[in-house]
């Protein structure tokens, strides 16, 4: 986007290692000029510490930051670059605007911290609430912002101030629906123009694939999966990335070719066929919520012809979702849970009930293994 | 009509007393009124006036007034920053911590009349830092309006530091990070993100400071005396007019009171509700 100086632009190279009660958050990043990288992962992941010392608020045994040749921290050595000082910055997810403050004083803080005049810095901060489209909204309190305004009004005042390094925390997550949608679309238009490296925590994969050049999956403070968006969330590694998009996860006891294939089997004996071997990645078995069948057993008829290969079980969970059932099945083998998707409109829908024995055929074409 | 279908004008449940609660509250509330009206049925309406325009009302009314704002001026300028460590004590080690704010809140449970004498010791002509202070510049404090100020900041101050520090407390601790991510210092961050903030608490706390100071009685009697037109302040004037000229003591003492009742009402209006936050 014009107006914004390129020219400075350095990249990110981090080696995050934080204590926690729990566990140890452990992540290397690196994340390049004009590039956004998504720390994907639940409540509790580690994703919100690894911005923390990233913004030089946290830090452990270990951890080094650097951009370009610029060092941040070094535990190790004794490098520490206090927050106020390092150019980064931290847009909140609860917005985190100064109440007594207009919209236009709240973005013209940072300039008039570090020193410019009051006019001038009141200047540049309307240029750039016109730039993000806000200018109507210059003299509006806090108080008088929706969500998703409050949200991009802190954008502009982290990017006024020309941040070497952009930090988002789950800037969506407290917007309702609606607001989410719109103020994902801003976010994604400013975004674009950002010649800083960028990295936006989330648990919403929509964020990542509308927003992210890369993601990187945290679980329990550890880095589970990296890559593109899309191939990240089509070929889950763990049973946390499977949830984000309705399927199953499964690790798998050994892994053998087959006529045509291959064929899993899990602990307990339960065998999956498959057409599909990934080229990389941990051992695993990838079962998309489409790739299963649900039959149930007529009462009292017997069970419907599904031919070799099906797999019996009992359904544990019923949870409806917009366009479709999802029924979690327990398999009577191993008792490993698999998610199965039913239509609203199949009449399996409507008998289906939480205890009910059912089995479930799989395509093999859909399901991938490693 | 049943007592539980009791409402008022908007439609909300009515809360009522029961009896054993009831009996004792009013009680306890005509102990704090009766006092006040006593006062005023003993007021000498009709020479009110030329009682409180004499010289000595009006010397002693100049003293109280000038060294109550001094009190309150110097409570601000000490007592804020002295809140603001009580807040950064949270992270000391826990005897410090309630050392500290012992020390900060003695005066509000000590006597004043001792209070009065620990200055004396301290800052008397033969006081711990008295004497010093003599023999370097030859100025002496007891007896001045300048010990009337110190007497009245010495009781007042902590009711400003404890006001003022529930204030801070209550200010959202990620503003402050949100304000150093942009590049604001520390001091910055406080004369522009919290101060602003915590206003309405330091105000409420300057006005009970004030109306403290303006009541102080046992420690300016002890480190400042009472020379009438430079240390006589209201209530201790009120303490030697009660024995040669009790009407005029009830006149002075009707002033202290409206002063203290419009004070709260005054806080209770504008500054104790919280309304004003954000404002």
């Amino acid at each position: 986007m014009s107006g914004v100086g390129s020219a400075d632009a350095l990249g990110l190279e981090a080696r995050v290692r934080v204590p926690r009660t729990a566990f140890e958050v452990v992540a290397d990043l690196a994340v390049g000029p004009g590039e956004v990288l998504c720390l994907l992962g639940a409540n509790g992941a580690g994703k919100s510490t690894v911005l923390a010392a990233l913004a030089g608020l946290v830090a452990g045994p270990g951890t080094r930051v650097q951009l370009g040749d610029d060092l941040l921290d070094d535990v190790d050595a004794g490098r520490h670059v206090a927050p106020q000082d390092r150019r980064v910055g931290l847009v909140f997810q609860d917005h985190r605007l100064f109440p007594h403050l207009t919209a236009l004083e709240n973005v013209a803080f940072g300039l008039r911290a570090t020193g410019t005049p009051r006019q001038e810095a009141h200047r540049t901060a309307a240029e750039e609430l016109a730039r993000a489209g806000l200018a109507d909204l210059r003299d509006r309190r806090p108080s008088g912002l929706s969500g998703g305004q409050a949200q991009r009004v802190a954008l502009a005042r982290a990017l006024v101030v020309r941040p070497r390094l952009l930090l988002l925390d789950e800037p969506l997550a407290a917007l309702d629906a609606e607001a989410r949608v719109a103020t994902r679309a801003a976010l994604r238009q400013a975004l674009a123009g950002q010649p800083t490296p960028t990295v936006l925590v989330s648990h919403d994969p929509a964020d990542a694939v509308a927003l992210a050049d890369r993601v990187l999956v945290l679980d329990r403070g550890r880095v589970v999966q990296g890559g593109p968006p899309g191939a990240v969330l089509a070929d889950p590694w763990s049973p946390y990335v499977a949830s984000l998009t309705g399927g199953t996860v499964w690790r798998p006891e050994r892994v053998d070719p087959d006529a045509g294939g291959w064929v899993a089997t899990l602990a307990g004996g339960a065998r999956v066929r498959s057409a599909r071997r990934a080229p990389a990645g941990p051992p695993r078995v990838v079962v998309p919520a489409s790739a299963a069948r649900l039959l149930v057993a007529e009462p009292p008829g017997p069970w419907p012809v599904v031919g070799p290969g099906a797999l019996e079980g009992d359904v544990v969970g019923l949870e409806p979702r917009v366009a479709r059932l999802a029924v979690s099945v327990r398999l009577r083998r191993g008792g490993h849970v698999l998610t199965a998707e039913v239509g609203w409109g199949d009449e399996v829908a409507a008998q289906l009930r939480t205890g009910d024995a059912v089995r479930v055929r799989l395509d093999p074409d859909q399901v991938t293994v490693r | 009509m049943p007592a539980s279908s009791s409402t008022d004008r908007r439609g909300r449940r009515r809360a009522r007393l029961p009896l054993l609660a009831l009996v004792p509250a009013l009680v306890g509330l005509a102990l704090l009124v009766l006092p006040a009206v006593a006062l005023l049925a003993r007021a000498p309406w009709s020479t009110l006036g030329e009682r409180l325009a004499s010289e000595a009302v009006l010397d002693a009314l100049r003293v109280s007034v000038t060294s109550a704002v001094l009190a309150t001026a110097v409570s601000l300028l000490l007592g804020v920053p002295l809140a603001w460590l009580l807040t950064v004590a949270d992270a000391w080690a826990r005897p410090w911590r309630r050392l500290l704010r012992a020390v900060v809140t003695v005066p509000l449970v000590l006597p004043p009349v001792v209070g009065g004498l620990a200055l004396l010791y301290l800052l008397g002509r033969t006081g711990l830092l008295g004497r010093p202070l003599e023999a370097l510049t030859g100025v002496t404090v007891p007896f001045t309006l300048g010990a009337v100020v110190l007497a009245q900041t010495f009781v007042a101050m902590p009711f400003l530091v404890l006001s003022v520090e529930g204030a801070l407390r209550g200010v959202d601790p990620g503003l402050q990070v949100a304000a150093a991510t942009l590049g604001a210092s520390r001091g910055t961050t406080f004369r522009r993100v919290t101060l602003p903030l915590v206003a309405p608490g330091v105000a409420a706390g300057a006005v009970l400071c004030f109306a403290r100071a303006l009541g102080e009685f046992g420690a300016t009697i002890t480190f400042a005396g009472t020379f009438p037109g430079r240390t006589q302040t209201l209530p201790t004037s009120v303490y030697l007019a009660q024995q040669s000229d009790p009407e005029s003591a009830v006149a002075i003492s009707l002033v202290l009171l409206a002063v203290g009742v419009g004070v709260l009402l005054l806080l209770r209006d504008r500054w104790l509700t919280g309304a004003a936050v954000g404002r």
